[in-house]
């Protein structure tokens, strides 16, 4: 219980008439600064007990709309509460916000119920600018007495929880003609011979080196008997990352580019996790952004991860800046990206100043001329050692360029993988008309079978599955 | 990110205005302040207790009055008004004669805010807003 100003001043008076009968020896004074003092205390016990009351059929609801978000969507918020009998005192409830919660104003979010008022209800918005679990805490009551000398603040009510996602694709889809690929990625060569790995025991046979024979198997099965393992490999993998502005399709968090992140990641995993050798190009509107050869230190995966996480869709319009410096590109993205995130929203001077030299501007560390994708290709594949296995990560816009740009990659022996996004599962009015919908993809099925055709190719679509499982939908109406 | 808590408590203090406007809040006050000072014309040190009592009574039933109608309180809120006039008012005039006014003044003043202090523990509890540190103190 807070006293108000209005309590002091009373009190003041009280204390004042005290002072006075002692300063004049007038008793009277004193018993009528008992008088108030007797007043103060009947308002008190009177707020106290209509306090009680209230408290005792005062119902406090938060209600958001749903138990589970993404970072940056909005929740609506239902404050509610009830008193069957109406309110013996004005109160105010509001509702306190979780730590991750973005701002809402105080107005929007309390409710106020008048002396004799039973229901009040207010619906606001709450924006999730972080990922996490955010607990509403209790909403707040505030009650002032009737007389106005007495408040109280206290916590009823109670306390939901809303799980804020991030935005990341819903539920990858990677596989071949609707069908989920049950893996792809696999590691072993097929081949017998030295390894780690033990594989399978067979019959000695001249030639057979003897420090290969199995004594245990041999003594067992009366018969010399070698032991072969599994031929284990570096299998050198080179990710080639299309971003250009064309993989922008879809809404934020998953656009088609967030669909091949994912996939580039689990790559990017299963190469760490094997120690194989991994490397990385990534390829905007006009030339190669980053490069990463392959190499096999832990401070190279970590790069190449944070690479990927960071890659957005370049501007095909925009201007580009070269630059010869490849972990400063790199670096140069992400501080820009931050910084101009940062001053966003400040009007400042020093925001004002500043903002124009953060404006997007996309780096790259080659400007290219011809088709961005063919040329990383040409000059940062052609100029590897050995064979690779090369993974390509873009859309089906160009495909007379995709299918050359696949072509130049098997040189060298190479293994090449296309994971393809396809555009119709991407645009935003894609699957209005769904039959549409359902001849553009077996259109793009067309074209993933015959990449897919060529020696030491394997093509994967890349696709949301819930819009997929749609557009197969129209298959099955047919 | 969310709001501060000072915005909080802003919002809750401010948010719910008093009941009764500042005239009636201090109407049962002044008419007891006025009345006192009045009374200073009246009763003198030879006044009979009796006398001095049944005007305090008379005093009571007033403000008693007052209260209830303005204030919109409760049989029994008029009832606690009437047993802490007794109580303050009543040992005042009892003991102004036997003790130092000054006296009897730091007593009446310490009573009145321990009874304050009282409420405000009990309505405490029976809000259950005791922490378990207030406890152990």
């Amino acid at each position: 219980m807070d006293a108000t100003r209005r309590f002091w001043g009373i009190a003041a008076a009280g204390v004042l008439l005290a002072a006075l009968a002692v300063a004049f020896g007038r008793p009277i004074l004193l018993a009528g600064a008992g008088g108030v003092g007797a007043l103060l205390v009947a308002r008190q016990y009177a707020f106290v007990r209509s306090l009680t009351a209230l408290d005792d059929y005062l119902s406090v609801s938060v209600s958001p709309s749903d138990r589970y978000a993404r970072r940056d969507d909005e929740t609506a918020v239902t404050l509610a509460i009830d008193c069957p009998d109406g309110v013996s005192l004005p109160l105010t409830v509001t509702t306190k916000l979780p730590v991750i919660a973005g701002s809402v104003p105080v107005t929007e979010r309390a409710v106020r119920l008048d002396a004799g008022e039973e229901h009040a209800t207010t619906t606001f918005a709450v924006e999730w600018p972080a990922v996490g679990e955010a607990t509403f805490p209790q909403p707040t009551v505030s009650v002032t007495g009737k007389f106005g000398l007495f408040t109280e603040t206290y916590e009823r009510g109670p306390e939901p929880v809303v799980v804020v996602e991030p935005r990341q694709p819903r539920r990858l889809h990677v596989g071949e003609g609707g069908d989920a690929a049950a893996a792809f990625g696999g590691h072993r060569t097929g081949d017998l011979g030295q390894g780690t790995d033990p594989a399978e025991i067979r019959q000695y046979v001249p030639g057979d080196s003897l420090r290969d024979i199995d004594w245990k198997a041999t003594a067992r099965l009366a018969y010399p008997h070698v032991r072969e393992y599994e031929v284990e490999s570096d299998r050198r993998t080179v990710l080639v990352v299309d971003h250009r502005e064309q993989l922008a399709a879809g809404p934020a968090g998953e656009r088609a580019l967030d669909y091949l992140r994912e996939v580039a990641l689990i790559v990017a995993g299963a190469a760490d996790r094997a120690s194989d050798p991994l490397g990385c190009y990534t390829v905007g509107d006009r030339g190669t952004t980053a490069e990463r050869d392959p190499a096999t230190t832990d401070a190279h995966y970590r790069e190449v991860r944070s690479l990927l996480r960071e890659l957005r869709p370049t501007e095909a319009g925009a201007r580009a800046d070269s630059t010869n410096g490849r972990s400063g590109s790199v670096r140069g993205i992400t501080d820009t990206h931050r910084s101009a995130e940062l001053l966003a929203g400040d009007d400042s001077a020093f925001g004002a100043t500043l903002t124009p030299y953060l404006e997007e501007r996309d780096r790259y560390v080659q400007l290219m001329e011809r088709d961005p994708l063919f040329e990383t290709v040409r000059t940062r594949i052609g100029r590897l050692e050995g064979s690779h296995w090369v993974l390509v990560f873009t859309d089906d816009t160009d495909r007379a360029a995709l299918q050359e740009t696949v072509r130049l990659a098997l040189s060298e022996g190479n293994q090449v993988v296309v994971f393809l996004a396809p555009t119709v599962l991407y645009e935003g009015g894609g699957l209005a008309d769904l039959d549409t919908a359902y001849e553009r993809y077996v259109d793009f099925e067309s074209f993933r079978q015959e990449l897919a055709r060529l020696e030491r190719v394997t093509a994967y679509e890349v696709a949301p599955g819930e819009r997929l499982d749609a557009v197969l939908s129209a298959s099955d109406r047919r | 990110m969310a709001t501060s808590g000072h915005d909080e408590a802003r919002a809750g203090s401010g948010g719910a205005t008093p009941f009764v406007s500042a005239v009636t809040a201090w109407g049962g006050v002044v008419l007891v302040v006025v009345a006192h000072i009045v009374a200073l014309v009246f009763v003198t040190p030879e006044t009979s207790l009796v006398v001095v009592a049944a005007g305090e009574a008379i005093l009571l039933a007033v403000v008693g009055g007052v209260e209830r109608r303005r204030g919109r309180g409760s049989g029994r809120s008029v009832a606690v008004l009437a047993v802490a006039w007794l109580g303050f008012v009543g040992a005042t005039l009892l003991l102004r004669d036997g003790e130092s006014l000054l006296f009897v003044a730091c007593g009446l003043l310490g009573a009145a805010a321990l009874v304050v202090y009282g409420i405000h523990r009990y309505e405490l509890v029976a809000l259950g807003l005791v922490e378990v540190g207030d406890e152990r103190e």
